[in-house]
């Protein structure tokens, strides 16, 4: 692939992987550096691109395993500052811990933070799927497993969702749409 | 035997047939995740992409580092060139230009001047010429073996 088709397609489809990038991450800082290195990728290996998939679902390729190797170290990292934490005074902890993940307000009271939790597959597959937009054919492409499979993830995603909304409570449902934005824990 | 667990899910196949049929609630999760992506996006857009920033320079970046190529090439050869013609040209103060002429250094050589009228007789022996080697020593042993009272060999 050469410059200008890495620019073309840097330009078509930078937004939605930067999108999805945000709906992963949680923050728009690591969704953008997320999202760059998605393209820096793109820069160095386009050329490998065989043309066997789309450039779109060989980007959300690229950015699910970036994003599968941040989510590996930050845990690391997490459960190290973890340690540290739980060993402080209990009278000191007038701040949230530095293994508190970054997250802003949007993202925290919005459906996605409660995807988080699920597991990598179906989390994976409903990002595909209802934040993106992607076919089943396609996420199945992206996410190299049979399509009964992503149906199966979707279908039992949304489930597992519903049921993290009811152990939360009627209140979780009526979800603010969009109160103002609380960073303060990640300063 | 190696504990090798595999996740089968036994319903996979059932979703393999047909489309996708939600629930109402499912449905409604469904569209609100679309709707909160939507959101989100909405809030913090994308920014400028950095494959196209740089992408943008390039053309400027490398004219750059050509120019300073060529530049310091440049100056390096000029600076060689000024050293060299510094080296040929160099004269010391009040020194003739050509090579000062070195006198010959005293020695202790030990130099056989022949006089300038021979005490001894000298017979010219051209038949030396053709001699070989073992032929010329063997004639200086001969010669030795003689005894003359003055005896010289020149050759």
């Amino acid at each position: 692939m050469n410059r200008l088709n890495v620019d073309e397609t840097t330009r078509e489809h930078f937004a939605r992987i930067h999108r999805a990038a945000l709906v992963l991450c949680g923050n728009p800082w690591d969704a953008d550096d997320l999202a760059q290195e998605t393209f820096m990728v793109l820069a160095r290996q386009g050329s490998h691109f065989e043309g066997r998939s789309s450039v779109y679902t060989w980007l959300y390729g690229v950015l699910l395993n970036l994003d599968r190797r941040q989510r590996r170290q930050l845990g690391m990292k997490r459960r190290k500052l973890r340690v540290l934490w739980d060993r402080e005074p209990a009278g000191e902890k007038s701040v949230p811990g530095a293994d508190a993940p970054v997250e802003v307000a949007e993202w925290k009271n919005s459906l996605w933070a409660r995807v988080a939790l699920l597991p990598e597959g179906q989390r994976q597959s409903l990002v595909l799927r209802f934040s993106e937009g992607l076919r089943y054919e396609e996420i199945a492409e992206v996410l190299e497993c049979p399509l009964g499979t992503v149906k199966s993830r979707i279908f039992h995603g949304l489930a597992a969702l519903r049921r993290i909304l009811d152990s939360e409570g009627e209140e979780a449902r009526q979800l603010p749409a969009f109160p103002s934005e609380d960073i303060s824990h990640a300063i | 035997m190696p504990f090798d667990p595999k996740l089968i899910r036994e319903d996979d196949a059932n979703f393999e047939r047909g489309d996708l049929q939600l629930p109402d609630d499912l449905a409604h999760l469904a569209e609100q995740l679309g709707d909160d992506a939507a959101r989100l996006a909405a809030t913090y857009p994308a920014p400028t992409p950095k494959v196209l920033a740089v992408s943008l320079q390039p053309t400027s970046r490398r004219h750059t580092w050509l120019t300073r190529s060529f530049a310091g090439t440049a100056l390096a050869a000029g600076l060689v060139t000024i050293s060299i013609w510094a080296s040929n040209s160099y004269q010391p103060f009040g020194e003739h230009p050509h090579p000062a002429i070195v006198p010959a250094p005293t020695t202790n050589t030990f130099v056989v001047t022949p006089s300038a009228e021979p005490s001894i007789p000298v017979t010219p022996a051209s038949f030396l010429g053709d001699t070989s080697g073992p032929e010329l020593e063997a004639l200086m042993d001969l010669w030795e073996q003689d005894q003359p009272a003055v005896r010289s060999l020149s050759f």
